[in-house]
């Protein structure tokens, strides 16, 4: 049957991809993030009947408990949308072949559901809701897979429907502020009726019936589109390119030679799905302080907030950088037989980053409000990073040699990762906050902070000479990497 | 006349295949030299050593007496396009014109003057197209990787098969573009390709490589075409 060959094309798919089965230690870390996120979020579901007590102390511990559901749910059609694949793509593979459509589309539809959205809520749930003594546990349990199943539905939808424009996105951003925002002012309270329903529910099992309405119209909706639009130019989504802002560039007007390979990196930067979601997920870092500054224990060990505000304020840096040269994979020829110099061309990234962390750094000094003192951490730390961390970075870059697909997604993809991308983070994080431990034992802490923005200082004046040295290795490199290159 | 490539005990081996293996090779300024022969042949690898995209394993290839591997000075008088892996695709053709440009320290109000002779090669409207590089087809691709390695007047330029993908109207325009290239500004053309009748018409001299080794240098004439698919037809 077509539907279940689908779902064994999609295993072999998964297992022989050629990253996992090359490199076991991809596939080490692989396992060892999956167990590590799985007891997080295991723990997380023994600690959720305490935690709800805390937030909601006068509701019964079901009803905050489903509460905790919409809102889970809620963020997860976001998740869906913006990390989801689609199944489009391989819709391609089978369209020529002699499939009825109406069952292609479904098989194709049906044979995408089960996938990594659906294991971690389980985690978090399954144990809270085993803790307790409920009737009809089974069917909140059934729910869920129903929720998720939904979601599913529903965000290939909208991924298809608006893949061209972020607008969704945004729209459904902003009807989980209003939900939120209506459930806290408490005029219009959507979740808490929601939670309410499902609560009573459990009671009636009946009552969940209704929940069977969202997957089967999201998967209804989906099926039509989809049916409607089985031709290969249409169901896969086709961005239009002409946004102003990377078409009108002027940096090469403005800084010659160096300024029109800024104007390439900003292109490369923000024309590319693998490197545009690093760009949005540093948005995202900007917010860690929160989590991070309002923990008392933290303050305590200033050390650690070495690392918090390097993160915060660079971690795009890193995340890019370390990727150089496989970024650049698929014109890396072209590269080396054009007059360009390595050492110019690192240059302009790093005036490119430097510009865009340094605005990250302006945006993080909202922090003083929290604590004033970390206005200053922010500064040193960017400066610190700009001057040490990033001509590291590219020094460890000239181990690359495997080739990036700039147009596949960067979360979840290990495409390009090899053992010294690993091992980089050790020196690379860990450097920092020793040597702040180390010049605070002997000094104070400012001093070390002092210390550490000094130190970036003199990592910014002398970024030249590292850049040719590294420059140099490149040219000894170039021949292994641009053959790594071409290989898949 | 003075030579523009200087290969000498080119040899390179990928354990014990040897790919290419080559005593002694020069391409005279002004030369179009076609280089033919089956797949495996060395074509590539030949180019590839030339443009220092790959480390001979002995000898050394120079352009202008300086060999390509110590000193880059090749790069500013070197025009070339192998494959797709020499274009940036996320960037507009025109956008990647004015780059590669740049590159070669052209003034930016000149680039239209110096496209002027290759709008009817790309046509104009793959010239102002606002798609990206990499959702072109092959063929407009190959169009854009050739223009852009030639319009800034190279004396050398090094092209790989740039006869395949490309239709056959674009292929004629092609021919005629680097003849009349090749008169107007006297730089030697380099140009491998498996149709024997463009190289022969184009090329005024022929290397037939066979398991990466010299099999036969021809000075093209009115028999060149017979010979060849003679030669092709045993081998």
């Amino acid at each position: 049957m077509l539907f279940f060959t689908l779902i064994k094309h999609r295993f072999l798919e998964a297992f022989r991809s050629k990253i996992l089965s090359k490199n076991l230690a991809i596939m080490l870390v692989m396992a060892f993030l999956f167990i590590y996120f799985s007891s997080v979020f295991i723990s997380l579901g023994f600690f959720l009947g305490d935690i709800l007590r805390g937030i909601y102390p006068d509701n019964p511990i079901l009803t905050s408990f489903f509460t905790v559901i919409v809102y889970y749910y809620l963020a997860e059609i976001l998740l869906r949308y913006f990390l989801m694949d689609i199944p489009a793509v391989k819709f391609q593979r089978y369209i020529l072949h002699p499939f009825k459509r109406k069952s292609l589309v479904n098989s194709v539809l049906l044979s995408s559901v089960f996938d990594a959205f659906y294991l971690f809520p389980l985690m978090i749930f399954t144990p809270f809701i085993y803790q307790y003594d409920l009737d009809n546990k089974w069917m909140i349990w059934v729910t869920l897979l129903i929720m998720s199943t939904g979601n599913h539905f529903f965000a290939l939808y909208l991924k298809k429907k608006g893949g061209s424009s972020p607008f969704i996105g945004i729209i459904l951003l902003l009807i989980t502020a209003a939900i939120i925002y209506l459930d806290s002012i408490k005029i219009i309270p959507i979740t808490p009726n929601i939670a309410e329903y499902l609560t009573r529910a459990t009671e009636e099992p009946l009552l969940y019936l209704v929940t069977l309405c969202y997957p089967v119209l999201a998967y209804l909706v989906s099926f039509l589109w989809m049916y409607n639009h089985a031709y290969l130019d249409e169901i896969s989504i086709k961005k239009s390119n002409n946004d102003r802002l990377t078409t009108n560039l002027s940096f090469g007007k403005k800084y010659g030679k160096i300024g029109q390979l800024m104007e390439l990196e900003t292109r490369l930067i923000l024309r590319n799905k693998r490197t545009k979601q690093p760009l949005f997920i540093s948005f995202v870092f900007l917010l860690y302080g929160l989590i991070f500054y309002t923990n008392d224990t933290y303050s305590e060990q200033q050390w650690i907030l070495v690392f918090a505000a390097i993160f915060v304020t660079s971690m795009f840096a890193m995340q890019h950088l370390q990727f150089t040269w496989s970024l650049e994979s698929s014109y890396f020829d072209h590269l080396i037989t054009n007059p360009i110099s390595f050492s110019e061309y690192m240059e302009a990234k790093f005036r490119l980053i430097a510009a865009y962390c340094g605005g990250l750094t302006l945006l993080s000094l909202g922090y003083a409000f929290l604590d004033p003192a970390l206005a200053y951490h922010h500064i040193f730390a960017y400066i610190f990073a700009m001057g040490t961390l990033v001509p590291m970075y590219f020094f460890f870059s000239t181990f690359n040699s495997k080739r990036i697909d700039l147009g596949k997604g960067a979360s979840f993809n290990f495409q390009g990762q090899s053992g010294h991308h690993y091992l980089a983070i050790i020196p690379v994080l860990a450097g920092p906050c020793i040597l702040f431990w180390l010049i605070s034992l002997v000094s104070s802490e400012l001093i070390a902070w002092i210390s550490l923005g000094m130190i970036g200082v003199i990592g910014i004046s002398l970024r030249k000479l590292f850049f040719k040295a590294i420059g140099k290795r490149l040219e000894k490199r170039k021949y292994i990497m641009s053959t790594g290159f071409k290989e898949n | 006349m003075e030579n523009i490539i200087n290969a000498l005990n080119i040899k390179k081996q990928y354990g014990d295949q040897t790919a290419l293996n080559i005593e002694s090779l020069t391409v005279k300024n002004g030369e179009i030299f076609g280089l033919a022969g089956n797949n495996g042949a060395g074509k590539t690898t030949l180019f590839s050593c030339l443009l220092d995209l790959i480390r001979p394993t002995t000898g050394e290839i120079s352009i202008k007496d300086k060999p390509v591997n110590k000193n880059s000075e090749w790069k500013k008088i070197t025009g070339s396009y192998l494959d797709e892996n020499f274009l940036i695709d996320f960037l507009t053709p025109m956008e990647y014109l004015k780059f590669v440009a740049g590159s070669h320290d052209v003034n930016s109000n000149d680039i239209p003057q110096m496209l002027e002779p290759f709008k009817n090669f790309m046509g104009e409207e793959l010239l102002n197209s606002k798609k990206y590089i990499r959702d072109l087809s092959t063929g407009n691709k190959v169009r854009v990787g050739i223009t852009g390695a030639m319009f800034w007047s190279p004396e050398l330029l090094v092209l790989d098969e740039p006869f395949a993908h490309l239709d056959p109207s674009s292929q004629i325009k092609l021919k005629n573009l680097l003849k009349e290239y090749n008169e107007k500004t006297g730089a030697a053309i380099l140009v491998s390709s498996h149709d024997l009748r463009h190289v022969t018409d184009l090329c005024s001299r022929i290397v037939l490589l066979h398991e990466g080794l010299i099999n036969k240098d021809i000075k093209t004439s009115t028999n060149t075409l017979q010979e060849l698919e003679e030669y092709f037809s045993v081998g």
